[in-house]
């Protein structure tokens, strides 16, 4: 605890509420076991609640008064215990009036009027003066205990005389020795100070009367401290929750002990037994321990309550296992699992050895306990490999599902995480996995977005770009409409309609494109015709072929060949192939076109000799803006096999480019529908 | 004759001053506005027998600017925009638009497309074609089932006998496909045997004869991987 926190309000309540609790607490054990004391024969619990003259201690210390007279009166002892003992009773001043007559040894002490020899075996009682209306009288027969002219029975359990009975009743032998001798000890009605020495009975007398108003004075200042707690009871809770968090550092097991410690001292101070004028001291040295049982039960459920689950697992056993994991971790998986099994191994071979030893030394000696201690340990033995078989259990279940969360991943879930246990063998892989999953997916949605973005710049920039050219285009128009100019200006002006013409397919190209690879394109899927599409589409380019010079070697089936497209989109791309195998085919060279069933797929091939040398690859031609040529001086955006490749890929087509020397071929292929 | 009145609407006025000349070179009167609040302030002020409208301007757009005009007259409207998706054609057609062509555009189609949505309105009307029985009627196109004659916006066209049949097969249901075989085998009466090369060469011709822009068919239309059609207007 630092300074800070013992200066704070929860503390200073906690600490009332542990006062409070701690006085009640004690009082009712006082009041409890005061209650219980009834029979007079304790130790003078219920003294300080008592009149004076009816508690234990003013009645043992008349007995030990009298025990004192009593053997002084036996003769047996010496000139300086006759001097002592005198000056002992005479110590109490006028509280006692005593007399101690042997006839035989002729020993008279007293410090009373008048002789007690004519009272000798004539069974009347003495009379004493006025205020000493109790007595203690031996006749040398028998003890009479008087009080207020009449005698108690002082055989009566409850009575309070039972345990301080004179030696007497005890040892009848010395009854004959006494035959002719009487003793008396009358005790003051009101107990009054001795200006000449110390009056034992008064000063307890005193104290004890102070210990009632003390015991008083407590309750109130524990119910007022108690109501106080009452009040600030979140100040309390705040700091019991402190406290929980501090205890539940310790191990359960130090806890247990501590507790068992504290339980034994206050078993053992209780049971212990002070003199007669320690009593009131003694009861709250009993108290004591009492109290702080309680509190170690009170932190224990306070742990308990708060820690929950904790409280148990926060042993010294889990500290062993988790030190060792951490010790685990400094070597590599491999390492770690191959230690831990030769570590079960080398202990579980020393368990076998202890345990083969104790049980010889147990069938020797015949001895029970060493057996049990046997057994113990081969049973912790056991428990020790049920647990690594647990373990090992558990480890190649998580592998089993970390092989199928990789397999997850391989086939593109990003979203389902791993979940392991934190203290599992795999758990760092899993989280590994996770966060490569994480990365992934992040990365897969910085593309999306950045290809997003990507399209919709070149869609508004291709929108963006069609105004002026509307505007360029008409004026063209309008100019070529001029006569009258000169012949070299009209042909500029041929060369800007001609260009701003191109300037137009290719802004139109690239919207589709982009719209194509941005898959916002509106699909329209039905049940088309292949080699129908085919058929029509070169019927439709009869034209642009003819003007070619190509021969067109076509393979169609007249039998439908079915697949589910999008057949506007799917002309767009039959119109690009061909007029691509046109544009770069070899004169005189024949363009052959095969339309094929594999399976259920339809495969539509278009193969043409190129007219220029094809140096580069396969990727390399579809990639935007590279064309064939290098020189890029023909007509043509550039773009048209990349839209062709984009478009068969939304129509649900597969479509692929080989080449081979200067022969070049499209393979288009469909599932059939 | 009073000279016939176009509006043009563009918020760009460059675009607006070339199709006005090429309107008066045409012999029309041309009307600028370069918002839809404008275009709505003439049309309530003066007598206009055509607009063209451009779709994205300030203020009113082409569209909502359509509407308004629909609300209360029919004059034929064509719409110009730079937005060339089908769905984009098929919305402005369906706010009561009469064409639609894209930017940026050719002058001698949009003069055509004046041309004939001028004729149809002006000389035609709609109402007296679409009460006789024996024309067949998509649209500007007409087929006369008693002279087998066909025509585009009241204008005559000349097809040969074979394509005349194809366009009165093909106009008696209109929107319906037809397979090339089908086609071959009710106009040709022949049993069809790779004849779609066939079928296709007339459809062309048929295409370029009645379409103002062959590459861009308004009526007659290739459905691809199914046959033809005549679009059901």
């Amino acid at each position: 605890m630092d300074t800070k926190l013992k200066k704070s309000k929860p503390f200073k309540v906690w600490i009332c509420f542990f006062l409070a609790v701690s006085i009640l607490a004690g009082l009712l054990a006082i009041a409890l076991i005061a209650l219980l004391d009834s029979d007079g024969v304790g130790r003078g619990w219920k003294d300080p609640f008592l009149d004076y003259r009816d508690s234990v201690s003013f009645k043992q210390r008349t007995a030990d008064y009298f025990d004192m007279m009593f053997f002084l009166a036996l003769g047996s002892s010496d000139s300086n215990d006759l001097e002592s003992s005198k000056n002992a009773l005479d110590e109490e001043g006028q509280n006692i009036k005593y007399c101690v007559v042997n006839r035989d040894s002729g020993l008279i002490l007293k410090n009373i009027k008048g002789d007690l020899s004519s009272l000798s075996n004539s069974g009347k009682m003495p009379v004493l003066p006025e205020g000493y209306k109790y007595f203690w009288y031996f006749d040398g027969h028998k003890l009479w205990v008087i009080d207020d002219g009449k005698p108690v029975d002082i055989q009566r359990m409850d009575s309070g005389y039972r345990d301080n009975l004179l030696p007497t009743e005890r040892y009848p032998a010395y009854l004959a020795k006494l035959a002719h001798s009487q003793v008396l000890l009358a005790v003051k009605d009101d107990l009054v100070q001795n200006p000449y020495g110390h009056s034992s009975y008064y000063q307890e007398q005193q104290l004890l009367s102070a210990m009632g108003w003390i015991y008083g004075c407590l309750l109130i200042f524990g119910l007022l401290l108690l109501a106080y707690t009452i009040i600030r009871r979140p100040d309390k809770r705040e700091f019991d929750r402190k406290l929980a968090s501090w205890s539940g550092w310790m191990w359960l097991e130090v806890k247990i002990l501590l507790s068992l410690l504290v339980l034994t001292v206050s078993v053992g101070v209780s049971s212990d037994y002070f003199g007669a004028f320690d009593r009131a001291l003694n009861l709250q040295l009993a108290i004591c321990p009492l109290v702080l049982g309680l509190w170690c039960f009170y932190l224990m459920l306070l742990d308990l309550h708060i820690n929950g689950k904790k409280f148990f697992t926060h042993n010294s056993i889990n500290a062993l296992l988790t030190w060792y994991r951490q010790y685990e971790k400094k070597y590599s998986w491999h390492q770690a699992m191959l230690k831990r099994a030769y570590g079960l191994v080398a202990i579980e071979a020393i368990l076998a050895l202890l345990s083969v030893l104790f049980l010889i030394t147990a069938i020797e000696e015949a001895n029970a306990p060493v057996l049990l201690v046997a057994f113990m340990i081969a049973g912790a033995g056991l428990y020790l490999i049920y647990r690594y078989l647990k373990r090992y259990d558990d480890t190649l279940g998580d592998l089993g599902r970390l092989m199928d969360h990789i397999e997850l991943i391989k086939n593109g879930d990003m979203d389902t995480r791993l979940e392991a246990a934190a203290d599992a063998d795999i758990y760092p892989a899993a989280q590994n996995l996770n966060f490569i999953q994480e990365g992934m997916n992040a990365a897969v949605a910085e593309k999306v977005k950045s290809e997003h973005m990507k399209v919709e710049l070149i869609t508004n920039v291709s929108h963006d770009l069609k105004t002026p050219l509307t505007s360029i285009i008409s004026y063209v128009d309008l100019l070529q409409k001029e006569e009258d100019l000169p012949e070299h200006v009209g042909d500029y002006i041929k060369i800007l309609a001609h260009k701003s013409e191109r300037l137009k397919n290719l802004i139109q190209d690239l919207f589709d494109l982009s719209k194509a690879s941005s898959d916002n394109l509106n699909l329209n899927m039905e049940q088309i015709d292949l080699a129908r599409l085919i058929k029509q589409t070169l019927a439709d380019m009869e034209e642009p072929v003819k003007a070619s010079g190509l021969t067109l070697r076509c393979n169609i089936p007249d039998d439908p060949v079915c697949i589910r497209s999008d057949g506007k989109k799917l002309y767009r791309v039959w119109e690009n192939l061909i007029s691509n195998a046109l544009k770069y085919s070899l004169t005189g060279s024949r363009v052959f076109i095969d339309l094929t069933l594999d399976g259920k797929d339809a495969v539509a091939t278009i193969k043409n000799t190129a007219n220029y040398e094809m140096n580069f690859t396969e990727e390399e031609i579809l990639q935007r803006f590279v064309r064939g040529d290098e020189a890029r001086t023909t007509e043509g955006s550039g773009l048209g096999l990349s839209i062709a490749q984009s478009f068969t890929q939304i129509c649900g087509g597969k479509f692929a480019i080989k080449i081979d020397g200067d022969l070049f071929k499209v393979e288009l292929r469909f599932t059939g529908a | 004759m009073e000279k016939q009145r176009v509006l043009v609407v563009d918020d760009d006025r460059e675009i607006v001053n070339a199709i006005a000349i090429n309107l008066r070179n045409e012999g029309y009167e041309a009307l600028k506005a370069y918002d839809g609040l404008q275009a709505l302030d003439i049309i309530s002020t003066q007598k206009v027998q055509l607009i063209i409208l451009d779709v994205m301007m300030p203020k009113l757009d082409g569209l909502s600017t359509t509407l308004k005009i629909r609300e209360e007259k029919n004059i034929p409207i064509i719409i110009l925009s730079a937005k060339s998706e089908d769905t984009d054609k098929v919305l402005g057609l369906s706010m009561g638009a009469d064409d639609y062509v894209t930017k940026p555009f050719n002058s001698m189609e949009l003069m055509a497309r004046v041309k004939s949505q001028l004729r149809r309105y002006l000389s035609l009307g709609d109402v007296n074609i679409g009460s006789r029985s024996n024309l067949l009627q998509s649209g500007g196109l007409c087929f006369d089932l008693e002279s087998h004659t066909l025509t585009v916006d009241g204008e005559l066209v000349k097809l040969t006998a074979t394509e005349t049949r194809i366009v009165e097969l093909l106009m008696h249901s209109p929107g319906r496909i037809f397979p090339a075989e089908e086609i071959y085998e009710r106009v040709w009466e022949a049993p069809a045997y790779g004849v779609e090369n066939t079928v296709m060469v007339h459809i062309r011709r048929i295409r370029e004869k009645i379409e103002i822009n062959p590459k861009e068919p308004k009526y007659l239309k290739v459905v691809w991987g199914i046959g033809y059609k005549i679009e059901k207007i």
